[in-house]
């Protein structure tokens, strides 16, 4: 079926509220819809492929609903139009609107791209400290809440690539001649994140509003630590939420458990040695000489403590080294290679951080921001371009 | 090192032609004729996430994906497929997307030339060998006896418990066909049809 509206024939973006060709017993209706969008999408409009697909898909939904009769969600808003979109098939969507379908190619984007991402109108953004005293949990958090019906998959937060890559090929993010090789990195969609593996090294944070931040939180509780480590073990505390509690030198317990909630998931730490990178847990620093841990392990005084197991031992050595930089200011001849700042996983749900004391925004920011980070410092091919700049 | 799908993502030590996700990954998409600018790579996410639960379930099943435009969807089908089985693949041909109308030419010119052509023989293979086959462009055959008593035979021996087949078809009334074994494809497809 040919469409009224294709590549060669573009309809343009701030008309379509008046000139887009729909039956008439819901041209009045559909016209309001449609406006709210527009006027939405001139105040945030990023010009990205990621953000054009969005709108088209809200402005196809929309249309759907009044051709179906399908009445659109209770909790949708005129003001947040791309918030609590039902979620409908396309094939279903295309079946219904026939050759009024709308594509990104088949609308001019007469929109102008805004620098500044407002905040979304409906979330409180006002909170500048990591730990207010009183936390406000704020509607959306409380929405992400309500819509928690299918439980956030673990694999969510991976910090590994997402099952199926997407990127946008016609914008390089980096590209370089290095030697022989052109090395490229394209940005990685979607643009905007929606759950924390989205995140990559071409993630730009400043294009995040404050509900784009918020969808990055699990809707439950979710085990990052071994398995092991949800299990109570002799001699060692434990926590119901946080699991084992490792006493780790002369640290207190909350100590160890604000390291917990920075640091819940330690993925495949390394540090230089002679010019290799080797696992980080294989070796401990001790007086700036690196040994290998097993054949220290028996005769440091923790070892009556902290059973001979791999996942403890792990968690023992990173996480006294990150104290031991928190607290005591320690500086390491052998540090890990690469950054890893807080909060690179949010494990909790914003209700759960903001009970805590969290301002759940700036922690997801700070979330966008490690894991970005940690990217880019061991991304091979962004060190090949920047070792040659 | 170059136009690998996971660059953006990638923390590994070194980038270069060994590594695995580089080699397998690529070596995939390009036996589906998927190149680093095809539109799969930005296409509508709520169409890739459905297709790839279709391809997550399709060990074991012969699937139908209608569709309007099926060379699109196809790809994308292919794309998550390759995303799924390129680890460990060994450069094996685990996921191939027959373009039906090319296969079928293959076979009739192997009868002019009585002899199997290099294209065809690897077809051959790929379709008894592929963890996923994707079978697409069969609108664009004109289904006789020869044909559907093919694409029959060729679903039959592609029944196994280790084995998926997705068709990716546009509506059965769309088909174009007659004869005997026409009403067989199409009960065939209208049954499989992922509703």
């Amino acid at each position: 079926m040919s469409r009224v509206y294709s590549s060669t024939n573009r309809i343009k973006f701030t008309s379509i509220s008046e000139t887009y060709k729909v039956h008439r017993s819901v041209k009045g209706r559909l016209g309001e819809l449609h406006s709210s969008v527009i006027d939405y999408v001139i105040k945030h409009f990023d010009g990205t492929m990621s953000y054009k697909q969005k709108v088209v898909r809200v402005l196809n939904i929309l249309t759907y609903a009044l051709y179906a009769s399908e009445p659109l969600p209770m909790n949708w808003r005129k003001t947040a139009p791309f918030d609590n979109i039902p979620d409908i098939d396309n094939d279903q969507i295309k079946e219904v609107l026939g050759d009024i379908y709308l594509t990104v190619d088949a609308i001019d984007w007469d929109v102008s791209i805004v620098d500044t991402v407002e905040p979304a109108p409906t979330v409180a953004s006002s909170v500048t400290g990591f730990k207010p005293i009183a936390p406000v949990i704020t509607p959306s958090v409380q929405t992400h809440k309500d819509a928690s019906i299918i439980e956030t998959p673990a694999t969510d937060l991976y910090i590994q690539a997402p099952e199926i890559p997407q990127f946008d090929y016609s914008r390089p993010w980096v590209q370089k001649q290095c030697g022989a090789d052109l090395l490229t990195i394209y940005t990685t969609l979607p643009e905007i994140p929606q759950r924390q593996r989205d995140i990559s090294i071409t993630t730009n944070v400043t294009k995040m509003t404050d509900s784009d931040l918020l969808r990055l939180y699990p809707n439950h509780f979710v085990r990052t630590r071994a398995p092991i480590m949800y299990t109570p073990q002799t001699n060692m505390d434990f926590d119901k939420d946080f699991g084992v509690i490792l006493p780790i030198d002369d640290y207190s317990k909350d100590q160890v458990i604000e390291n917990i909630i920075k640091y819940p998931h330690l993925y495949k730490l390394a540090r230089e040695q002679n010019d290799e990178l080797v696992s980080f847990y294989a070796y401990m620093e001790i007086d700036g000489e690196l040994v290998d841990t097993l054949e220290v392990w028996d005769s440091l005084e923790i070892s009556k403590w902290i059973p001979k197991q791999v996942e403890f031992i792990k968690e023992y050595i990173v996480r006294k080294y990150l104290m031991d930089i928190e607290y005591k200011g320690e500086t390491f001849k052998y540090p890990i290679f690469g950054t890893l700042d807080p909060y690179l996983t949010l494990f909790m749900p914003a209700s759960e951080y903001a009970k805590r004391g969290y301002d759940v925004i700036k922690l997801a920011r700070s979330c966008v921001q490690s894991r970005v980070s940690y990217k880019q410092s061991r991304s091979p091919v962004l060190r090949r371009i920047r070792a040659g700049e | 090192m170059n136009n690998c799908i996971f660059t953006g993502h990638c923390i590994k030590s070194t980038c270069d032609q060994s590594c695995p996700a580089l080699n397998e990954s690529s070596f995939l998409l390009e036996q589906n004729g998927i190149g680093i600018n095809s539109r799969v790579f930005h296409a509508d996410p709520y169409a890739l996430s459905k297709y790839h639960k279709i391809v997550d379930n399709a060990e074991g099943k012969l699937q139908t994906v209608i569709a309007k435009d099926t060379n699109a969807i196809a790809e994308i089908v292919a794309y998550c497929g390759v995303c799924k089985y390129w680890k460990g693949s060994r450069l094996h041909t685990t996921v191939y997307n027959l373009r039906l109308s090319q296969y079928l030419d293959n076979v009739q010119k192997s009868w002019t030339n009585k002899s199997d052509t290099d294209e065809l023989e690897y077809q051959e293979i790929w379709i008894s060998k592929a963890k996923l086959l994707i079978i697409s462009n069969i609108d664009f055959v004109n289904f006789k006896d020869f044909q559907c008593q093919t694409l029959l035979n060729l679903l039959q021996k592609r029944d196994k418990p280790e084995f998926g087949t997705i068709i990716v078809s546009p509506q059965t009334s769309a088909i174009v066909g007659s004869g005997l074994f026409f009403n067989r494809l199409l009960e065939t497809l209208n049954r499989t049809a992922i509703k």
